[in-house]
């Protein structure tokens, strides 16, 4: 599992519950709280399961809701703004994004080489209807993408409602399989975008 | 060419070229500008309106300064060879542009596609421009992507970089240092010995053992013993310079680099205030203790190549002072 995705469960941890909530996290996973994840250094999955698993011990959340939250903090969260910018360069508009979703493993790569995202399906019904399918060695993609998608989907000021996502199979959160999420489309100027710009702001030097 | 002849012409340009519709022209070329044969600007997609208003109308060759081809003056310089220009607004701001240029099929005019090339960053900021503002088939949302991308991927890595860089310096003086009083250690003191001798400047070596220094421990314990050698570290630190070395090698013993001091007077003078310093009483674990020091010195005048032998010298010189009744300061005879 790449670096970046344990990074990115330390983080979530911090900001949403504090740093001794993390040292709690950590001590269950048994890793060094003091030690920084390596970004780019892909680590054995095993590390990865077991922070989440921690995460939804301390946290007291069945994991499949600790994953989706992670999704909804990757996109909302403090720290988490070039994230943010990044997923919004999939398209102008809500639906726009949809159909970038296909791209989102091809972009992940391309902005960290090594960076392995699951294959998703995006398919398109009548009325707003979408159906989403993801194909990944571990299960808690889905969950994860859910939070995104709520969270993006406020972020261009649309209102889509999404299925309830599957229930947590049997052999936990993190197993391997496909998985499948519906979305309707109800309203795409339900609410004023948050702001987006194609450049960034200007960085200092 | 009559005069009705040439408006003909005009209102030929006017319509597209090619026979596309304008709304498709558009939405394949935002950026396009079709000019006539006299240079003129007769219409601009909507992307070049935006960065300027009022670019239809006015004579090409005055709203851009024309760098490739070098020098073309006319329309006929722009479609010459592979119609291949580097062009740039000539007023500010002075954004860069690649471009196509290819001959209209009719009427000697041109059809010039424009892109920012590697100034995109810039010009999406001054201009503020969006996706819409693109060809969909252009790749600039991608390439800005990535420049996004880089940035996240390289403000992490300096992060983490400087973070790392710390640890090490943190564990290099860690390392180095003595973890009883935070003098340097034999480690430390060795690389810098090493260090002044490659120099070959001058410089003096003190070897120094407390006197008595085993009564303490045996008297009063370990913890007395710690504290006598605390308060011996700070006499130490408080007499040296920038740039002197103060290092503990072990149990009670104790040496001093002092680059570019050499003169006896001195040397000797601040081996007695030394002795005098530390054999003042020292409070220990709540008791008075009482040691003296003992030392050596050696000059290297800068032509020692031999650190070991430097050192020797040193400790006999030292051997020398316990010899002659302890508390006393000996200098080691110079080499050769």
């Amino acid at each position: 599992m790449h670096g970046l995705i344990n990074r990115a469960i330390q983080g979530f941890a911090v900001d949403t519950a504090g740093p001794d909530a993390w040292r709690r996290v950590a001590r269950e996973a048994d890793i060094d709280p003091n030690q920084p994840f390596m970004p780019l250094m892909v680590r054995n999955t095993p590390v990865t399961h077991r922070l989440l698993e921690a995460t939804s011990r301390v946290l007291e959340k069945p994991a499949p809701v600790v994953l989706e939250d992670l999704g909804t903090w990757l996109v909302a969260g403090r720290g988490t703004a070039p994230i943010r910018r990044l997923l919004r360069f999939g398209g102008e508009t809500f639906p726009d994004f949809l159909h970038s979703l296909e791209d989102l493993p091809g972009r992940a790569r391309l902005a960290v080489s090594g960076l392995q995202l699951p294959t998703i399906r995006l398919g398109q019904g009548r009325d707003g209807r979408y159906t989403i399918a993801i194909d990944a060695p571990h299960g808690g993609y889905g969950y994860v993408l859910c939070g995104i998608l709520r969270a993006l989907a406020d972020d261009y000021g649309t209102l889509a409602l999404l299925d309830p996502p599957p229930e947590e199979p049997e052999d936990g959160a993190f197993g391997a399989g496909s998985f499948h999420l519906g979305l309707t489309l109800i309203d795409t100027t339900f609410a004023e975008a948050r702001a987006f710009s194609l450049v960034g702001p200007e960085r200092g030097e | 060419m009559t005069a009705s002849g040439q408006s003909d012409l005009r209102k030929a340009r006017s319509a597209p070229p090619l026979g596309l519709a304008p709304e498709a022209l558009e939405r394949l070329m935002p950026m396009h500008l079709v000019v006539g044969a006299d240079g003129t600007i007769e219409q601009a997609g909507r992307t070049m309106t935006r960065l300027r208003a009022g670019l239809a109308g006015q004579n090409l060759f005055e709203a851009f300064d024309l760098r490739r081809p070098a020098g073309a003056c006319s329309v006929s310089d722009l479609v010459a060879g592979e119609g291949r220009l580097r062009l740039g607004f000539r007023e500010f701001p002075r954004t860069a542009f690649k471009a196509t240029a290819v001959p209209l099929p009719e009427g000697g005019g041109a059809l010039v596609n424009l892109s920012f090339g590697i100034s995109i960053v810039d010009a999406v900021r001054q201009y503020d421009l969006s996706a819409g503002d693109f060809a969909e088939t252009d790749l600039a949302i991608e390439m800005l992507y990535l420049v996004e991308a880089k940035h996240a991927v390289m403000s992490d890595s300096e992060r983490l970089t400087a973070q790392i860089y710390g640890a090490q310096q943190a564990a290099e003086e860690k390392a180095a240092t003595d973890a009883l009083t935070g003098l340097r250690n034999r480690r430390a003191f060795d690389s810098a010995l090493q260090a002044l001798v490659a120099g070959g400047r001058p410089f003096a070596v003190f070897q120094m053992d407390l006197d008595h220094f085993k009564a303490v421990n045996d008297t009063h314990g370990h913890a007395a013993g710690d504290d006598v050698l605390l308060r011996v570290a700070a006499i130490l630190s408080g007499q040296i310079r920038t740039g002197d070395i103060a290092a503990r090698l072990g149990g009670d013993e104790f040496c001093l680099l002092l680059p570019g001091t050499v003169d006896p007077g001195r040397l000797s003078a601040l081996g007695e205030t030394l002795i005098a310093r530390i054999e003042e009483p020292i409070m220990a674990g709540g008791v008075t203790c009482h040691v003296s020091a003992s030392i050596g010195v050696a000059v290297s005048r800068g032509t020692d190549a031999d650190p070991a032998s430097l050192l020797s010298r040193a400790d006999a010189a030292l051997y020398a002072s316990k010899h002659a009744g302890r508390g006393r300061c000996t200098f080691a005879e110079e080499e050769g």
